[in-house]
Formats: structure tokens, sequence, C-alpha cells
């Protein structure tokens, strides 16, 4: 533009309405709570869309849950396990129902036909994967529950403990599995969080298993509920950056 | 009012876009280009499947990757490379993107019918889309860019596929929805655009060369147009002599169309341009811009 020291510049137009609407847009612009997105997502997206691959869902859980079965059934007939074992067993184990649905959900969604379309809908796939993550984890919270229970009827273990440590162990998980898919770009990274996971429990109950269940059993019903209640805090605010974010390097 | 703001796209080191800027109003935009010249680019870039590596783009003065989800909200979308389901129909897979959209599955029940009428699929709506032709697929995605009704409508090389007439019905189509949003197509076919184009915009070199209404792109090679007859026998000679711009056969005769700042002799007349000439002047072998 040039300048022109003799003319006072006026706004056109076109110019003055763009500014109202700025600011009108700037105005209006209070971010809905994670929440609120949550429910309006699910009243106009809908849950039929949202778990377009629900049969194939349901099939990788109930294979996991029978994989789940046949490993603890045919290690109960070498081992007497204690209840110490178990509970190292469903501190360990509880995040696989969650992995395993997520990261076939990921694996799935890349291979989309139709993704360049579904990334610039309203909806796109980031905040389909938030809604899906978010009910993957309550679903394998109470699969879970379901398992816990079942173990409980076969060993003596305390249901009420064994459902929170799973819960706290569920969601610690969740988070850090969040944190990877957010901030490490590749598959592998991933897979390796998962691997570490498993390999890291195994390793102290192994090694160190005294101190180990020790710890785990000494720790106290609140900490539990708080370590709980923190990583569900961690991974509902990770899952917001879902939302926020149009598009998200490396997770797909 | 979209605006490109100085805009670079780097794939890793390669340079596909340089220095964009740009600003769209309400009207058609033809992104006319050569294959490889970064129509998909900058397409990807205004529907935020790729972000820029410099610069920005604003939507009514907001950083569009800021707006997020309310600007995908106002945007239709069809990719260079429509996919989809195969065993959906479309009637389906319409009422699967109403619902990432936000369309009320009511709203939606009543739109879908209507769009594909519009596209002329009313009597595939119910068949799996498994069978469809490129061109009924094409169809499909151009309903789908339009189920919400977009203030921003993008389309990646739409007539791709699309035989005469229903290029011709799509030209119609777009016209009729001109009046109240951007509409952005891109396309390397010259008679895609211009008969419907507000204004042509060619991409040169990494960057726009020209924003302008046809009229004002014919007028940069006014009065420098000439035109003559041969002679099959004489064609060779012709295009060795003058760098001939293009030629079609007529009456058992070729025409031959060149630039040339004055006339070479009398055979060669003076013609209007036309936007043809422009764009094979500009990507032409001998291309002098
Ligand atoms: N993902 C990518 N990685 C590297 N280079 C790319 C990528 N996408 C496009 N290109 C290159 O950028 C240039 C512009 O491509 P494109 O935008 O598809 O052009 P057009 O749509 O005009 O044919 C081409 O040279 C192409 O090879
Ligand atoms: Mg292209």
């Amino acid at each position: 533009m040039a300048i022109d020291n003799e003319k006072i510049p006026f706004p056109s137009d076109k110019e003055i309405k763009q500014e109202i609407q700025k600011i009108i847009a700037k105005g209006m612009n209070k971010k809905p709570s994670f929440w609120q997105y949550m429910f309006t997502m699910y009243r106009e997206v809908g849950f039929r869309n949202v778990f377009r691959d629900l049969t194939e869902i349901a099939f990788t859980i109930v294979l996991t849950i029978a994989v789940f079965a046949m490993f603890v059934l045919s290690t109960a007939e070498y081992f007497s396990w204690t209840a110490l074992d178990v509970y190292t067993f469903i501190f360990c184990f509880s995040p696989v129902i969650y992995f395993v649905i997520v990261f076939f959900f990921f694996i799935c969604q890349k291979q989309k036909p139709a993704f360049e379309v579904e990334m610039t809908c309203k909806y796109n796939v980031y905040q389909l994967a938030a809604f899906r993550m978010f009910m993957f984890s309550i679903f394998a919270m109470l699969a879970n529950g379901v398992i816990i229970f079942w173990l409980a009827t076969e060993f003596s273990i305390h249901f009420p403990f064994a459902f929170l440590l799973s819960v706290a162990s569920l969601f610690l998980f969740a988070a850090a599995f969040l944190y990877v898919l957010l901030y490490v770009p590749t598959k592998s990274g991933k897979i390796a969080l998962f691997i570490s996971w498993i390999a890291a429990n195994l390793f102290l109950s192994y090694m160190n298993s005294y101190v180990y269940q020790a710890f785990l059993l000494n720790v106290p019903y609140f900490i539990y509920i708080i370590i709980g209640m923190a990583a569900m805090y961690i991974y509902v605010h990770q899952l917001k950056l879902f939302f926020v974010k149009t598009n998200i390097k490396g997770v797909l | 009012m979209l605006i490109v703001d100085h805009v670079s796209k780097y794939y890793g080191n390669f340079i596909a876009l340089e220095n964009v800027h740009l600003q769209f109003d309400n009207g058609i935009y033809g992104l006319l280009a050569p294959n490889g010249a970064g129509k998909t680019t900058l397409m990807k870039m205004l529907v935020t499947l790729i972000f820029p590596t410099k610069g920005e783009i604003r939507y009514n003065g907001e950083n569009i990757i800021h707006l997020g989800s309310k600007y995908r909200e106002l945007l239709g979308y069809l990719p260079q490379q429509f996919g989809y389901y195969k065993h959906y129909t479309p009637a389906k897979y319409l009422l699967y993107l109403s619902a990432l959209k936000g369309i009320s599955k009511h709203e939606a029940k009543e739109k879908i019918p209507e769009l594909l009428k519009l596209v002329g699929l009313e009597d595939v709506m119910h068949k799996k889309m498994r069978k469809f032709s490129g061109g009924m697929i094409q169809r499909v995605g151009i309903a789908q860019a339009l189920l919400n009704d977009p203030k921003i409508l993008i389309l990646d090389e739409p007539t791709a596929g699309l035989d005469p007439t229903e290029r011709a019905r799509f030209r119609k189509l777009l016209t009729q929805l001109a009046n109240n949003r951007i509409i952005i197509l891109s396309t390397h076919i010259v008679s895609d655009v211009e008969s419907i184009a507000n204004e042509i915009i060619m991409i040169k070199d990494k960057t726009i060369l020209y924003k302008k209404p046809i009229r004002e792109l014919c007028q940069l090679l006014s009065g420098r147009i000439y035109e003559t007859a041969a002679d099959f026998q004489d064609a060779e000679i012709f295009r060795k002599r003058f760098a001939t711009i293009s030629e079609k056969q007529e009456n058992g005769q070729m025409i031959f169309r060149f630039v040339s700042d004055e006339q070479p002799n009398e055979n060669w007349k003076s013609v209007e341009p036309t936007l043809e000439d422009v764009f094979l002047h500009v990507y032409g072998e001998g291309a002098l811009a």
C-alpha cells in the first residue's frame, strides 16, 4: 500500500465489516469444556458413527480376553498363584485391553481411503479419536472389572482393592500412551511404551518381588485413589489436546 | 474473506510453493496451472490438511489453524483423489459424512437426495459404489462437498473423469452456487474455468504469477496474437520458423497461432487473445514469462 500523507486513511465498508466480525468472533470465543464437547459430539455424531468398526472391535476384545483367560488358566496349573501374584498380574496387565483396542483403531484410521475428506470435516479424525479413546478407556475399565471379578472367584483376592489397582494402572498407562501419541512420532515408540510397561513391571516383580509386592500392597487405599484420579486427570487433559489441535504431527 | 498471507510450503528440502499471497472474496476462482505446479499443495493448506512452512492463512482475520473445527464447519472439500468405501451406497456415505460435519440426521435425510439429484445420481443412490465409474465417484465427491452448504468450497480437479455433458452440468452448478461463497477450483484444463471463473490464478515457478479476471489476462496479450492458415505440407516449416503456441485442423488446413510483438507478414492476421493463448504462452514450450 502506498503511503499518502495527503489522505487520511479511512477503512472501506468491507474493512469495517471485517473488523466488526473479528471483534464479535473474539467476544464469542469461549472454548467449550471437555465434557461439553464430548456431549455435543455424542449428540451430533452419535455412537453409530463413532464406532463404525464395532464388529471388528468386539472381535479384538473377545480375542484379547480369550488369550488372557488361556494364559491365566494355563499358568495356574503350573504355579500355585498367590494372591500377591494375582495383584501383580492385575497391575501389569490391566492396560492390555485398552492398548490393543486403541492401537488397532489407529492402524484402521491410517488405512481409511476417505482420510482426507474426514480430516476436513467439523469433527475430524482427531476428535473422533479422542472420543473413542475415552470410551475405550471406560470400556477397558469395565472389562477389567469383569476379569477381576472372575479372578476373585478363583483366587483369594480382595475385589475392591484389585479393581482400584487395575483402574490406577489403566489410567497411568493410558496417560503415558497419550503422551507418546502426542510427542513421539513413530509407531515403534507406541509399541515400545507398551512393551516397556509390561517388561518393567515383570522385571520388578521377578527380580525383587518382595519389595515390589510390598510396595504394591503397602500403599494404602487412598493413595491408589489419588493415583487413579491423578492419572485420569492427566489423561483427560491430554485428550483435550486432540480437540484443540487441528493436526498433530505423527499421531497417524 | 480468506487471506493467504505470504505462505511458503517446503516438503523437507523441496520447495513446493514460495511466498504465495492471495485474497479471496465470494466468487469463483480458477486455479489454472499444469501438473506439479503446486495446486494441490495450496489447496491442502487451505483445508488445513497440511500447514504452511512460512506465513499463515486467515479467515476473517483469524488463523485457520487456530479456528480449527469452527473453520472446518464452513468448509467443503473435494480432494484430488476422492476416497470412498466400496461397500457403501452414496446415500449411506453421505449420511456418515453428514454426522462428521455435525449435520443433524433429520436435516441430512432431506438434503442428501436433493444433492444426489443435483449431480445426477438419484437413480443409484442406494447402489453400492463398488461398480461406479470414475465420473460417478467424482460426482459423489462433489455432492459430499456441498453437504454443509459450505462458505468455502475447495475443489481439487473436480472435472477429472467427467464427460463433456457432466462437465457442462458441473459448471452450471457452480455458477448457481457462486454468489454467497468462495469457490476455488483447480484444473489444468482451460475450458473448465474459461466461462465461469471470476478470476484466474496462475502458479508458475512456485509462486503466483497472475490473479486476474479472464478479460484482464487476455489483455496482456492483446494485439500480440496472430493466426494463419497453412497447408499440411508446410506445417513443419512453420513449426520450425515460428514459436507457435497452438495449432489445430480446420477444413483440411492447419491453423497456427503464435505470439509476436509485431506482425511478421501480411498473411498473419491479428486475433483476439483467448485464455488458452495465455495459458499456452505462460506454460508452453517456448514460454517467455
Ligand atoms: N508429500 C510430498 N512430499 C514431497 N513432495 C511433494 C509432496 N506433495 C507434493 N510434492 C511435490 O510438490 C510439487 C507440487 O505438487 P502438487 O501440489 O501436487 O501439484 P499439482 O496439484 O499442481 O499437480 C510437485 O513437484 C510434487 O512432486
Ligand atoms: Mg494436484
